[in-house]
């Protein structure tokens, strides 16, 4: 019985995805809470292989880019490790969510 | 078989050797105003070296022919990694004052204009037993020419 049991307890644990916030951070709220705003960045690791962590760079022109006339300000940005299966798949990933508040 | 352990073991270092790892991302406000030609984007880094001297007692225990200097070694090993018990990002370094001058760097960046779009990523680029403590900074000058409000 033990002898089943212990190899479905592990592959259970193994095939079970894990995700881990590793930071959190959040700006000034404004008083006037318009139009919400939101972009998002993936990336996803074989192998946990990662040369660089370009693919967060411009995230801020995701959310110019929905507040052309305006600030993006009450922003919440939030990192991510997700593990899909030990050392085999990972990924990031990065919200920012805020509001485009008029100039 | 006596040759496969060390194999094993070079092999999974190689694989995790070189590479980059995420550890905070901060986004501040964002002016929409970035997108304007006139707008300049800058970028830079501080960075320390970190040792991890538990890595390199371990590599001592792999690449040591006789069993002494092996158990010697992971014994090390182990008080290293007792001293070093406890959250941290990234390898230890030994000084943090690194970072301290951030914000002089970011005035000299842009010295009289207003600063939007600033990330801050604090990343690790791991080697065998040393890597590379980054700040990654990012951010935009908004030019003084560059009008508060666009023309309907």
């Amino acid at each position: 019985m033990t002898r089943k049991l212990f190899p479905l307890l592990l592959l259970a644990a193994l095939g079970a995805s894990c995700t881990h916030l590793a930071s959190v951070s959040v700006t000034s709220i404004p008083a006037n809470r318009g139009q919400h705003v939101s972009a998002e960045r993936y990336k996803f690791l074989f192998l946990l292989l990662n040369f660089n962590n370009d693919f967060v760079q411009e995230m801020e022109r995701d959310l110019a880019a929905k507040c052309p006339k305006g600030k993006v300000e009450g922003i919440v940005t939030k990192l991510e490790n997700i593990t899909y299966f030990p050392i085999i798949a990972h990924a990031y990933n990065v919200t920012a969510d805020g509001y485009c508040v008029a100039r | 078989m006596q040759l496969f352990r060390p194999i094993a073991h070079c092999a999974l270092l190689g694989l995790l050797s070189g590479c980059a790892f995420l550890h905070r991302y901060q986004l501040q406000s964002v002016d929409g105003r970035i997108q304007q030609s006139s707008t300049r984007r800058f970028e830079f880094l501080v960075s320390q070296t970190g040792i991890d001297l538990v890595e390199g007692a371990k590599w001592v225990s792999v690449i040591a022919r006789d069993a002494r200097t092996q158990n010697n070694a992971n014994d090390a090993a182990t008080i290293i990694a007792l001293f070093q018990m406890g959250p941290r990002t990234g390898n230890p370094v030994y000084s943090t004052r690194f970072a301290d001058e951030l914000g002089q760097k970011l005035h000299h960046m842009c010295k009289n204009n207003e600063i939007t779009g600033l990330t801050f990523t604090r990343e690790t680029n791991k080697y065998p037993v040393v890597s590379g403590e980054l700040v990654k900074v990012a951010g935009y000058c908004l030019s003084s020419a560059a009008p508060a409000k666009r023309k309907p």
